[in-house]
């Protein structure tokens, strides 16, 4: 390859509006290692600036810029042959997000490397991201969060740079893994992300000893997970006869096609499961869970968010990117176990959640329980269901960091994290004792708030389930009958979340607080609950504006489920 | 279409933007809430006149919408987009006058009852919250929305049931949103079985259903009709397809209304849940009229009566007319409402204190419109519902003015205790012209001929005893029922024994609240001192109590006009029962002298042991609570802990035991190494050091002979070694050259 085509695949690279939105917190990071340690402000500074300019990026991804503001276009539109899924755009314009298109859009796909050439190519790896109705809603969460910690960590004085370094290069595998549609970079990103966070969790919490042990626990199981994941990413390869690349696309093309004719139901399951158990510990799926809360516990409150908000989504996005793409007809046999697991998960979470005493103990588990309802979702393989998974994704993600941040506030404010001990707090902080409320009633699934519809979709699509399921049978029950069944049952943990939701406002709400509790909230809370807050409101109030994010995308995913083959 | 229809949304949406900002401005004095929230329910219900003006040209309807969720269209289905709809009709917007009248009263009242209260304007603001999700249930029409307001408004009950922040509230209000949406997700499964079973997206169309169901049967009966006439089909097999399409549809109906049905029980405090509405007493009167009255527990029968006609009669199909399914909604209203009823009406008059025997006077006669409602006689039963608001608010606020004066007589404010019959006996009784204000709205809740809540419980009455044919919300149904169906007959019995009762308790209200017993020396001035400030709530108090019996009465032949002027061909049944009127008078009157009688403690000579544990064990509510509560929480709590418990014990301990697994075969392959891989090394370094030992002891030990021995050995191996080839060679060449010579 001579200079002048490197350079021409540079540019056109680089002018990519995702490549940008990933390249903003990496060169952050970059420049927050060059800067010295003593000027806390300026790394400061950096982290917020380019958390919020990767965030515009992601704005921009949906709203375009407007007309006659600069949308440079450098190269020739790139045309994607490979596979059915067309580009909709010239590189390097910010156009208005089409939520209807039912494909990628933003797409680039540049050759990474390869092995062989001409008849000897044996496998190509590219760099092939793109968006879609999937993907962006997420994309557009992580974007939000990270400024919002940034800020939230304001008073942070120690090891700052380190800190937010690592935030800031975690953030980047976090957009990756959401926007990568190369199995190889999919892989890359979800390593990628983990190892900061396994640093975060270890380093910053606050028992060092069980910081650590909680770490090694987490890398453990989603190491464990991740190496099924590569497992399956060399079967599915080698039995995608023909097909070069690792893009998944391409992939998914040749597995519900010839694959679907041709290869052995056993190897394709074998890939199934590899990947599901892989997406499951990340999820996470019912007995695969115990990670979750000693890493939630022990986790600084910024990495529990993100971890709770953002990561254990990219576990339920790869099941909708990866396994009901390419898989659906072995979707729709294992269907009812996940569901029954998701479900099996939603009654489990809620009645641990009952009986905990520490309030980050408390959000972890009920993150379990709603974690459910996204998995139950997405098992139940139709429109309805799947953009109820996808909206829950993140009202979920809202409410759940409203909810951290609050334990961490109060966790500070009284110097313990025992509800017993946490009294008065109406009395204390108003606008505290507020956000709690209002973020208690969203986690309870309260109605018109964010996380109503998710569950509501949820339940709905479950209950009226895919044409499909009429035809799987589950022992003596007809899948149908079946779903419905499992989807009455969740209603349990939707109950059992109002219990406990209402048993924690009503210990620490009320009496008198404690000297040292009283006091206006500081700033940087208020800048950042505030907008969790509104974001609550507005999402319950307005679901369409997120529903209809994803219409193209469900849409997709339905035609292909329900597509003649099955 | 007028262009009123934009008021739709804003009779809901003022109020609760009222209540938005009162709650927002917690600096600025509590009166400015409350006018707030005052003005906002006037202005609601000037723009409900003004649509109401506007109704008759629009066909009886008012209906607004907007787009709210998008819907879903691919190659295969299409999900439709769910409209965000508004809509009213007479009865509605009867409904949300009567809901700003009674939340103008009960705002004003709480002005000057709250005037101590620290956190006033949030309360007041809280009530405008209240009225206003009242509202939004009112003018919704789309299901999920009114799923919302049902649950907005058991929000609000929550809220302010907690007002007062002791340990008791709290324990009410968090048992009373507990039971509420515990059996609100049967409403919402109800609305799933709508939306996907039916396609049924709104309630008017699940109002309709009946009507929309029986047209598809027609028509599919006729397109089977004309396959059979062609010879397509065999005449058995349409009617077997008829069959099941009539079939399919009924269940999910009678399934729909069932689920619904639990909805409606748990939000109007039925039995078996009735309980939380009698604890919820701890909460001030003013939250208790607003709640027993035009909110929260009255949108349960309400919702009945506009699900149940839609869902229980699928008329014009002789084949499906003898199952019994479609019958079972009805009767579980009929049979339900009526226990309620009869349970409650014992229960309150068992009662000590005015405001427990008016919670369960609720409950009662809650039950009484449900059983209206599965009778199907429903203009009777939202007839009811009307002047049971009216005169139970004004009930509520009177016994709040005299437990308020009380508690000022006394000077215990912070108290916050509920007085009893015997507390009020002699102190702080109101002025007799106050309780003549009252006694309208108590007879017109015992159900005395020309007063409110007579003319609905006997119609309710008639309807049970099968005289007249029903109309159903107008919509002209031409009823199925067999003539008096046996669930009809057991609510009739239900209701006639609930009526002394009735009596009873009413007259026990009448008595406790007696001005005559006024110890009039010293009482009275104190009574003048406190009484400053109470003229205004008890002019509320007296107009609310005359325009719920007296002026509501008045009005029943207008109401009664307008819905035989709209369904005149049903034959609504309005004239008088003279057996059935007769019977219940004679009834009332029976209990009424026997509970004037028992609360002037005449008839003392009755309380055996049995009869006062009997009395007790209803005065409790049956103990259901502590059953429910002990079934339901110990139940779950108890499984919680296991769950939390096997989460780390089972779970966790499985996990790290496949990791100490892994460590076991670690250990395993290291022992492996060690004594294997390492171990042939060690062998060899064994074998060959028992080597070097036999050779230093045995063979290189110095002594002569063993070296000789050695040495002979040697040369035989050398022999034997050497001799063998030597011996071949030997014969090879005696073979070949020797034998030659041969």
């Amino acid at each position: 390859m001579d200079q002048t085509q490197s350079f021409v695949s540079f540019i056109s690279w680089v002018s990519n509006p995702l490549t940008q939105m990933m390249l903003a917190p990496l060169l952050g990071c970059l420049l927050i290692c060059l800067l010295p340690r003593k000027q806390v402000l300026a790394i400061k500074v950096v982290a917020l600036v380019f958390s919020l300019l990767s965030l515009l990026f992601a704005v921009l991804l949906v709203t375009g810029l407007p007309e006659g503001a600069v949308n440079w276009q450098p190269y020739a539109a790139y045309e994607n042959t490979a596979d059915n899924v067309r580009n909709l755009r010239p590189l390097g314009q910010y156009l208005p997000f089409q939520p209807e298109f039912q494909g990628f859009q933003y797409r680039q796909d540049i050759e990474w490397m390869s092995i062989g050439i001409g008849e000897s190519r044996s496998f190509s790896v590219h760099y092939d991201v793109g968006i879609d109705g999937l993907s962006l809603p997420l994309v557009l969460l992580t974007c939000a969060l990270l400024p919002l910690i940034v800020i939230w960590g304001w008073h942070r004085q120690e090891r700052v740079r380190e800190f937010l370094a690592l935030t800031l290069f975690m953030q980047v595998g976090l957009i990756g893994s959401f926007v990568a549609l190369d199995y190889v970079l999919l892989y890359l990103f979800w390593e990628w992300m983990l190892i900061p966070m396994y640093v975060l969790i270890g380093g910053w919490g606050k028992d060092r000893e069980k910081a650590a042990r909680a770490a090694l626990r987490f890398f453990v199981y989603t190491m464990a997970g991740s190496v099924f994941m590569l497992l399956s990413l060399i079967m599915a390869k080698v039995i995608c006869a023909g097909v070069y690349s690792f893009q998944i696309p391409g992939m998914a093309a040749f597995l519900l096609n010839e694959g679907y004719t041709n290869v052995h139901p056993s190897l394709r399951m074998f890939v199934f499961i590899g990947f599901l158990l892989a997406f499951a510990v990340k999820a996470p799926l019912f007995p695969l869970h115990t990670w979750l809360p000693p890493a939630h516990t022990q986790a600084p409150a910024e990495m529990s968010v993100i971890l709770a908000a953002v990561m254990l989504k990219s576990g339920t996005y790869a099941f909708l990117r990866v396994l009901y793409w390419s898989f659906p007809d072995i979707g729709y046999s294992v269907g009812p176990v996940i569901a029954t697991l998701a479900v099996v998960g939603i009654i489990w979470g809620a009645a641990i959640t009952l009986v905990q005493t520490d309030i980050k103990r408390m959000v972890a588990y009920s993150s379990i329980s709603h974690m459910g309802f996204i998995l139950l979702g997405v098992s139940a393989m139709n429109p309805l269901a799947t953009s109820g998974a996808i909206y829950h994704m993140v009202g979920h993600g809202v409410i759940i960091t409203t909810l951290f941040l609050l334990a961490d506030s109060i966790e500070r404010r009284y110097g313990t994290r025992n509800v017993h001990e946490i009294t008065g707090m109406a009395a204390a902080s108003p606008l505290l004792a507020g956000m709690l409320s209002l973020a208690a009633f969203a986690g309870m699934g309260f109605p018109a708030l964010a996380g109503f519809w998710g569950e509501l979709y949820s339940l709905l699509g479950a209950f009226e389930n895919g044409p499909v399921w009429q035809t799987v049978l589950v022992g003596a029950m007809d899948g149908s009958r079946y779903l419905q069944i499992l989807s009455a049952v969740a209603v349990i943990g939707v109950l059992t979340s109002a219990v406990y939701m209402i048993s924690l406002l009503q210990r620490t709400l009320p009496g008198e607080a404690p000297e040292k509790a009283a006091g206006r909230m500081p700033l940087r809370e208020a800048l950042v609950l505030l907008p969790l807050g509104a974001a609550i409101l507005l999402l319950g109030i307005f679901p369409n504006a997120l529903l209809r994010m994803s219409v193209g995308y469900t849409a997709l995913l339905d035609s292909i489920h329900s597509s003649g083959l099955y | 279409m007028s262009e009123n229809q934009i008021l739709l949304p804003l009779i809901a949406l003022l109020p609760l933007l009222a209540a938005g900002a009162g709650l927002l401005l917690r600096r600025a004095p509590s009166a400015l809430s409350a006018m707030l929230g005052v003005l906002s329910l006037i202005a609601s219900a000037g723009m409900a006149l003004v649509v109401n003006a506007g109704l008759e040209q629009a066909g009886g309807q008012s209906s607004w919408m907007i787009r709210w969720i998008s819907g879903y269209s691919t190659n295969v289905r299409s999900v439709p987009p769910i409209p965000l709809a508004l809509q009213v009709d007479y009865l509605q917007l009867l409904f949300i006058l009567t809901t700003c009248l009674i939340g103008v009263a009960v705002l004003l009242y709480a002005l000057r009852e709250r005037r101590a209260d620290p956190r006033a304007g949030q309360f007041h603001a809280l009530l405008t919250f209240f009225c206003g999700s009242m509202l939004l249930f009112l003018v919704s029409d789309t299901l999920i929305l009114l799923y919302i307001a049902w649950e907005l408004m058991g929000l609000a009950g929550y809220l302010l049931i907690r007002h007062r922040g002791t340990a008791e509230a709290s324990r009410a209000a968090r048992q009373a949103f507990w039971t509420t949406r515990a059996t609100d997700f049967g409403l919402l499964f109800a609305i799933f079985i709508f939306m996907f079973g039916l396609s049924r997206y709104n309630v008017n169309w699940v109002r309709l259903s009946q009507i929309d169901f029986s047209g598809l049967s027609l028509q599919f009966r006729a397109a089977m009709m004309d396959a059979v006439n062609q010879d397509m089909i065999s005449l058995v097999d349409a009617q077997a397809r008829m069959h099941n399409l009539l079939h399919d549809v009924s269940l999910l109906l009678g399934i729909a209304a069932l689920l619904a049905l639990f909805a409606v029980i748990g939000k109007a405090a039925q039995l078996p849940l009735s309980f939380w509405l009698a604890d919820a007493m701890v909460a001030p009167a003013p939250v208790s009229a607003l709640l027993h009255s035009a909110t929260l527990v009255a949108a349960g029968p309400l919702l009945a009566s506009r699900i149940l006609p839609g869902c229980s009669l699928l008329p014009g199909s002789e084949g499906f007319g003898t199952a019994s399914l479609y019958t079972t909604p009805l009767a579980a209203a009929v049979l339900l409402g009526g226990l309620t009823l009869l349970v409650g009406a014992i229960s309150a008059a068992c009662q000590r204190q005015p405001k427990r025997l008016l919670a369960w006077s609720t409950v009662s006669q809650l039950g009484l419109c449900l059983l209206g409602s599965g009778a199907l006689a429903m203009e009777a039963a939202r007839f009811q519902l009307l002047g049971h608001a009216l005169f139970k608010a004004a009930l509520f606020l009177g016994v709040g003015i005299i437990a308020a004066r009380w508690h000022e007589s006394r000077a215990e404010h912070a108290a916050e205790h509920e007085p009893g019959f015997a507390e009020l006996q002699g102190m702080g009784n109101p002025p007799l012209l106050f309780w003549l204000g009252l006694l309208p709205a108590v007879l017109s809740l015992a159900g005395l001929v020309g007063l409110a809540g007579f003319f609905g419980k006997d119609q309710i009455l008639s309807a049970l005893m099968g005289r007249g044919a029903q109309s159903v919300d107008g919509v002209g149904l031409a009823t199925a029922m067999p003539a008096m169906p046996a669930f009809w007959q057991a609510g009739t019995l239900l209701l006639l024994a609930s009526i002394p009762f009735t009596a009873a308790y009413c007259a026990r209200l009448l008595h406790g609240l007696w001005p005559a017993s006024t110890d009039n020396t010293e009482a009275g001035t104190e009574t003048d001192n406190t009484s400053a400030g109470w003229s205004l709530p008890v002019g509320i108090t007296v107009v609310l109590a005359l325009a719920g019996s007296v002026g509501l009465a008045a009005f029943w032949p207008a109401y009664r006009a307008y819905f035989e002027g709209r369904a005149a061909n049903l034959a609504w049944a309005g004239n008088l029962e003279p057996l059935a009127t007769g019977l219940s008078l004679l009834l009332l009157a029976i209990g009424a002298v026997t509970g004037w009688n028992i609360a002037s403690g005449r008839l003392a000579g009755l309380a055996t042991p049995l009869l006062t544990g009997v009395a007790t064990a209803f005065r409790e509510g049956l103990y259901l609570r502590q059953f429910l509560t002990g079934l339901i929480g110990g139940v779950g709590e108890f499984l919680a802990i296991l769950a939390g418990i096997s989460d780390i014990r089972l779970l966790d301990w499985l996990a790290t035991r496949s990791g100490a697994a892994g460590r076991g075969l670690a250990t395993a392959a290291g022992w492996l190494d060690l004594h294997f891989v390492d171990g042939i090394r060690w062998w060899c370094c064994e074998i060959w050091w028992v080597l070097r030992r036999l050779h230093g002891r045995y063979w290189q030990n110095g002594q002569i002979q063993n070296y000789m021995f050695i040495l002979l050995l040697g040369a035989v191996l050398i022999c034997i070694v050497v001799a063998i080839p030597l011996n071949e060679t030997l014969r090879l060449i005696i073979d070949n050259y020797l034998g030659r010579y041969n």
